[in-house]
């Protein structure tokens, strides 16, 4: 069975509304930037980071204090 | 003349939904004018080929007797708080994974759970609609830990403080009308944000259990909130019910930004490390990245065969990989830049509620409604 997509502003009464629409109003007015550019900035954090990723530089039990040291055990 | 008021009313009624109808098409057609390229597209071009990762269990913490809900690292990187639906907090050292201190509450559904900055105090909060901040025992702040710890049954740690004595240093800070989702200290001992079922977020004093700012604008429960991790930040991140992502300033209570392109519920939400980026995880299964500066969601990480919601997410310490904690019991982990899917890990005998980086990017913490946690190097 569908749902009927409820429109939510039929549900909103005009105080309501008037609220909303000062939201989008201030929302519409923010600068925005070009998606590649943002991406890029993005890609280059990660890029100059990624060296000091422990996650992603593999085991060293050296330096990881989760990753126990093998010892011997002798039973 | 009453019918003529009547249809006064109607018209201005009729006027404000055009209006804003017409305001939110412009917003969308805005914010899809700057969007020249996909980062997806961006990042299969990049060098270099899949990160690897080699990601395996390394510890199980046994203890609590119902679902884990919420957990916490201390910045001193090694231990962790735990709540639970059993209605404990529990204090652990990650490394030895003994139990440093448990604390009762008189309360079910734990849902959230906060280390402070200092290690020397915790906040947690759930079905009883209160945040609470508790002192820590010193030796859970200090680096000398209690030496022997053979008698470390399963059903109560050896410093499992009387009822008294702990509830008598509790400290109710915040008090919402309906239960508590997720806490957090700001960037000091003294204040803590909440987000609650009651569709609001606050910030509170914690010394005077004073209300600081309330933030109003969620449809409905409000599921997670995170702190912009800049250390001059000024901005939090929710989700909630209604779908939405919101983007609020601390200073003025207002909602800067919010995205709404999920299809179901948002449980959680964090910081991309550079805080100009969030992701948040969803029931609709997918975990979804949003770009403040470009105003729009930049990524979406799916699959046709990963269908279960998302409880918990976040990012590695570069932030090339995102994990999310799932409903079927696994940890999905993807490639932050190219959206490809890289391993799940198994473990978790049901679902995982909670997922977080140690504070020096060295592991991961999940927490699961099969009572434990484990942690991943």
């Amino acid at each position: 069975m569908s749902e009927v997509e409820e429109d939510p502003f039929m549900l909103m009464n005009a105080d309501e509304l008037k609220i909303y629409i000062a939201q989008l109003q201030r929302e519409s007015a923010n600068s925005r930037i070009k998606t590649s550019e943002g991406s890029k900035d993005l890609m280059s954090f990660i890029q100059e980071n990624t060296a000091n990723d422990p996650l992603l530089t593999g085991i060293d039990s050296k330096t990881n204090p989760f990753i126990e040291k093998k010892d011997c055990i002798i039973f | 003349m009453a019918s003529d008021k009547n249809s006064n009313r109607y018209d201005t009624l009729e006027n404000l939904r055009k209006e804003a109808e017409q305001l939110r098409k412009k917003l969308q057609a805005d914010r899809k004018n700057l969007n020249d390229a996909e980062l997806f597209v961006m990042g299969k071009k990049s060098e270099g080929g899949s990160p690897s990762i080699q990601v395996r269990c390394r510890r199980i913490l046994k203890g609590h007797t119902g679902k884990v809900l919420d957990m916490d690292w201390s910045l001193d990187k090694r231990r962790i708080v735990s709540s639970s639906q059993d209605g404990k907090i529990l204090v652990w050292d990650g490394f030895t994974t003994n139990k440093e201190q448990a604390i009762s509450l008189p309360t079910t559904w734990v849902n959230a759970c906060a280390y402070a900055p200092s290690g020397g105090s915790i906040a947690c909060g759930g079905l009883d609609n209160k945040c609470s901040v508790f002192p820590l025992n010193s030796s859970s702040n200090s680096s000398t830990l209690s030496v022997s710890n053979k008698q470390n049954p399963v059903s109560s740690g050896p410093a499992d403080t009387g009822a008294g004595t702990i509830m008598q240093q509790r400290k109710v800070v915040a008090m919402h009308t309906s239960y508590i989702s997720a806490c957090t200290f700001t960037h000091s001992d003294y204040q803590i944000l909440t987000a609650s079922g009651d569709s609001t977020c606050a910030l509170w004093d914690v010394e005077s259990g004073q209300l600081l700012q309330s933030f109003h604008g969620h449809q409905s429960d409000v599921m997670d909130a995170a702190l912009s991790p800049c250390e001059t930040g000024n901005l939090f991140i929710s989700g909630g019910c209604d779908k939405n992502a919101c983007v609020w300033d601390m200073r003025t209570a207002k909602c800067i930004q919010s995205f709404q392109t999920h299809n179901s519920d948002i449980n959680t939400v964090k910081w991309f490390p550079t805080g100009e980026a969030f992701a948040t995880g969803s029931d609709d299964g997918t975990i979804k990245m949003y770009d403040l500066r470009a105003d729009r969601e930049i990524a979406c990480y799916e699959r046709p065969n990963v269908l279960f919601g998302v409880n918990s997410v976040d990012f590695s310490a570069s932030g090339r990989i995102v994990l999310g904690g799932y409903n079927d019991y696994l940890v999905h982990v993807w490639d932050t830049i190219t959206g490809e899917k890289l391993t799940a890990l198994f473990g978790h005998e049901n679902r995982i509620s909670c997922l977080k980086m140690s504070p020096d990017g060295t592991s991961f913490c999940t927490g699961s409604w099969d009572t434990t946690l484990r942690i991943w190097a």
